[in-house]
């Protein structure tokens, strides 16, 4: 059944009202698959909706702890580290579980990409750090001969 | 320097006092590597000597999950699975942690090897499951 501008609007406010965030993925989806959308927003209530603030806070960290692990974007594991220190992880504990989720899971570049959720979160004023952004190259450490 | 049996045996043995689980891994680098066990024996315990049980409960905790998402080997998982458990997590919450792991991280069957991890600990008799149990043409469409 075909959707009315409104009613799109209205479940992409829903994403952000339930969850803390949005992203494209989520507009584009009230574009071409409303019901799809719907049913990601009943589902995440099901799941989120009762839960403490500190069991909230333990799922997003767990959650980015596993996003990091297996070398998800940055973005996306963003919106989880956002939500685990809304819910009261300092930024200081994530950085530190961030790196532990990136030795574990081995992905690859997983350490850049969990210090750049980070940064995206805490520290938006200073450069991106992904994908790998070359700052300088130098012959210094070439060795003699 | 050059190390004793005994003394291999003894850095071997402070893998599992340390750590509450010992691997083929560790008896194998006691042989070949022992200076390279004894630093891992010596930042485990930097790492975790002084953590209370509810924060190795998480430590481990969130290893085990990161390990499901990441697809890593299923006795692999079952150490960390193991510890958790002994810290005080019970095996309801963490069969739901791992179910949560495998679908977040998405690795080709990390669910069946985080529920093979989950088995290892908790069910032990119960046979692997990675195995087929059965196979047959009864569901082949008639035409």
């Amino acid at each position: 059944m075909p959707r009315t501008e409104e009613e799109k609007q209205a479940e992409k406010e829903r994403v952000t009202r339930i969850s803390g965030f949005r992203v494209t993925a989520h507009d584009v989806l009230a574009e071409v698959d409303f019901d799809g959308l719907r049913a990601r927003n009943e589902q995440w209530e099901a799941e989120h909706g009762h839960m403490t603030r500190e069991e909230r806070m333990e799922d997003e960290l767990q959650r980015a702890m596993v996003y990091v692990g297996t070398g998800k974007a940055p973005a996306h594991i963003a919106i989880h580290v956002h939500m685990a220190h809304e819910c009261g992880a300092s930024k200081e504990y994530l950085l530190e579980r961030l790196k532990k989720a990136s030795q574990w899971g081995g992905a690859p570049e997983s350490n850049q990409g969990a210090l750049e959720a980070w940064r995206i979160v805490f520290r938006p004023d200073l450069p991106s750090v992904s994908p790998t952004q070359i700052v300088e190259l130098t012959s210094d450490s070439v060795p003699a001969s | 320097m050059a190390w004793t049996a005994e003394e291999k045996q003894r850095e071997l043995k402070r893998v599992t006092e340390i750590s509450g689980f010992a691997v083929g891994y560790h008896a194998l680098l006691a042989e070949m590597d022992p200076d390279a066990l004894k630093a891992r024996n010596d930042r485990w315990e930097a790492d975790h000597g002084k953590l209370t049980r509810e924060e190795r409960m998480r430590e481990e905790l969130h290893r085990m999950m990161v390990y499901v998402g990441a697809g890593k080997a299923a006795g692999h998982i079952a150490i960390h699975v193991h510890m958790a458990h002994e810290c005080g997590a019970s095996k309801e919450h963490l069969y739901e942690r791992i179910v949560k792991a495998a679908q977040w991280g998405g690795a080709p069957e990390a669910y069946q090897t985080g529920l093979e991890a989950w088995r290892i600990v908790f069910l032990p008799d119960f046979p692997t499951v990675f195995r087929i149990v059965e196979l047959t043409s009864d569901s082949v469409p008639g035409g």
